[in-house]
């Protein structure tokens, strides 16, 4: 399989994460909104659908990233992921329904970063990987034959 | 050409089989400290039934399979250069990363375990027990650099202080003691299932550590042969140890003790130390508590011999930082000892149990893959030279290992919801890691190591003359 097409397959996996964490986010506001205590972040009031919804974004962003760098963009999608653990296990009392709503998300995150691990070391010259020529060596000249 | 020298720099030497059986039994058993939790979760019997049938399940096909692939690719990195033949890059960068993070948390463990027991005694101020720590840290860090040979002496004094209490306590406690090893069989008004839960889990990782010495292939002479007999040896004697030593305890305790059996019993109940002092008086409760700091200095100088190489490989694949890939005048990968040092000095410093919890997930994913990739080898290279070679043939072996593999995976889910989210932030830093390692130091092919290393009898070949970076 080309690094393009693997890059690719990361990429929509990686919004897919994203999409899937919105979706439970959406999901849990309008069912569950008190689940898990909130986060005060720089003065902000992050809730459990509040933080879904806004890795879900950093997701979908990273997604889109990895077409264009697949370290970069699995690097954020991963991130966000993890955040997204941090918060459930911090949340002792909740931790097991956090997870459970967070787990589509971390699942889908987790296949896109091996997917942009393929993808990079399909991209990535190994160091010590010969060097590849595109073009054609020119054809020997009349005099270097004849010599 | 250099990027294929993968052990050069490291100095191969003579491990004489009784040193590496002793190499086996501390990275693996070091005394059974720890059973005491079994005990009272799971009730004496099944303890000692899961304690005989266990080993035939999860770690029995571990040492076997190690066996295999440490005569089949005998490199200093072990696993990770396993998994790298079977499976590539991507998964043995993972496989590697898990199963070093988790050294480096275990092996910090070890070392608080016995500043716990040094404490209960010394009742020393934070900054002493700190300090106690770094001189155990650095008194095996400088060992351990120091060379194999070197390491192999002092796990064989520590093992000679761990067992030789043992030894006496299982025969007064088998003489003196009254209770029934056997009963009753599970806790009263608890099913199997219920029972075997948190005993799995701790039995399992009473039984786990076989891949270990595989990592140190690079540096021993003759390891192909050396390693997969110090296994086979260990194996049973590993067994046997905790079946005496534990069926002793029982007894020792008396009738109904087992249900107040835990790990420590500084405030109530009865472990070994305790159960040594009924049998045994005062001085051989002095004798176990010497065992039990030994049994975890041991552990903790045996796993920052081998924690330590896959990072030094990893280096060398230019997956890792290049510094942690040199090598010293005493031939060993001195970097990658040193840096597994100051980070458990850091770790001893602060509470880490948030780290703990990640341990059990990165261990046994790493087994998985350990697992897979031997089936995996059996299929692409079926011809290539396997000095030992399990005696099953690949279908068969395939149906053995799919039961470790079934265990491991239910130990993910069978610890609580703490290790399953701690655990799964752990596994998920190996593709980030691998992202970034990548991307910075770009890694190397493996085109040039096609192939086997050894011939069928056990010499280099000069491909195997190639990696060893010696003349053939």
């Amino acid at each position: 399989m080309k690094g393009t097409a693997m890059r690719t397959y990361a990429a929509v996996v990686g919004m897919l994460a994203g999409v899937a964490a919105i979706g439970m986010g959406l999901y849990i506001h309008a069912a569950q909104p008190q689940l898990g205590p909130s986060w005060h972040v720089i003065g902000i009031l992050v809730t459990s659908p509040k933080l879904l919804l806004g890795l879900g974004i950093v997701m979908i962003v990273g997604g889109v990233l990895t077409l264009w760098n697949p370290a970069v963009g699995g690097v954020i999608v991963l991130a966000a992921a993890v955040l997204g653990l941090v918060y459930s296990y911090t949340h002792e009392w909740h931790r097991f329904a956090l997870l459970k709503v967070w787990a589509p998300a971390v699942i889908l995150a987790w296949i896109a970063g091996i997917l942009a691990g393929y993808a990079l070391a399909q991209t990535v010259k190994a160091y010590d990987e010969p060097p590849v020529y595109d073009e054609d060596p020119a054809p020997p000249s009349a005099d270097s034959a004849s010599a | 050409m250099t990027e294929i020298l993968r052990n050069q720099g490291l100095k191969r030497v003579r491990m004489r089989l009784f040193t590496a059986v002793i190499v086996v039994f501390t990275l693996t058993c070091s005394g059974s400290f720890g059973m005491e939790d079994v005990v009272s979760s799971s009730g004496p019997g099944l303890t000692l039934l899961m304690i005989v049938v266990l080993p035939f399940l999860w770690s029995v096909p571990m040492a076997f399979v190690a066996s295999e692939l440490s005569s089949m690719i005998p490199e200093a990195g072990g696993l990770y250069r396993w998994i790298r033949r079977a499976l590539g890059e991507y998964w043995s960068f993972q496989a590697g990363w898990w199963w070093t993070l988790s050294l480096y948390i275990d092996s910090a463990v070890y070392v608080a375990l016995a500043l716990g027991y040094i404490q209960s005694q010394l009742s020393l101020s934070s900054l002493e027990r700190w300090l106690v720590g770094v001189a155990i840290v650095a008194i095996f860090t400088f060992i351990n650099i120091r060379g194999l040979e070197m390491t192999g002496w002092s796990l064989t004094i520590i093992q000679v202080i761990v067992i030789v209490p043992f030894v006496l306590f299982v025969v007064l406690g088998f003489m003196k003691g009254t209770g029934d090893p056997f009963s009753p069989f599970l806790p009263p008004g608890q099913t199997v299932t219920e029972s075997m839960n948190l005993g799995l889990a701790i039995m399992m990782w009473m039984y786990a550590g076989w891949e270990s010495l595989g990592t140190l292939a690079g540096e021993i002479e003759n390891p192909q042969k050396v390693i997969p007999k110090a296994l086979m040896i260990g194996t049973p004697i590993v067994i046997v140890t905790y079946f005496l030593t534990v069926a002793a305890l029982i007894r020792a305790g008396g009738p109904g003790s087992w249900s107040s059996m835990v790990s420590d019993a500084s405030s109530g109940g009865t472990d070994f130390l305790v159960a040594a002092r009924i049998v045994g008086g005062a001085a051989l409760g002095w004798f176990m508590f010497a065992s039990a700091i030994a049994s975890n200095v041991g552990l903790y100088a045996g796993y920052l011999a081998t924690g330590s190489r896959p990072a030094f490989q990893m280096s060398r694949d230019r997956l890792f930082p290049r510094f942690l890939g040199k090598s010293g005048t005493w031939g060993t990968p001195w970097v990658a000892i040193l840096l597994m040092g100051l980070v458990n000095c850091v770790l001893i410093s602060r509470e880490f149990t948030a780290l703990i919890v990640m341990d059990v997930f990165l261990l046994m994913f790493a087994y998985i893959v350990i697992f897979v990739s031997v089936i995996v080898l059996r299929v692409q290279e079926p011809n290539a030279v396997r000095p030992f070679r399990v005696p099953l043939p690949t279908w068969a072996l395939t149906i053995w290992v799919a039961i470790p593999i079934a265990i491991a995976v239910f130990a993910l889910f069978s610890n609580g919801d703490q290790y399953l989210v701690g655990g799964l932030m752990g596994v998920l830093s190996g593709p980030i890691a691998y992202l970034v390692f990548k991307s910075v130091y770009h890694g190397t092919t493996d085109r040039a190591l096609e192939g086997s290393t050894i011939t069928a009898t056990g010499e280099l070949t000069d491909f195997g003359a190639a990696v060893e970076g010696v003349t053939s």
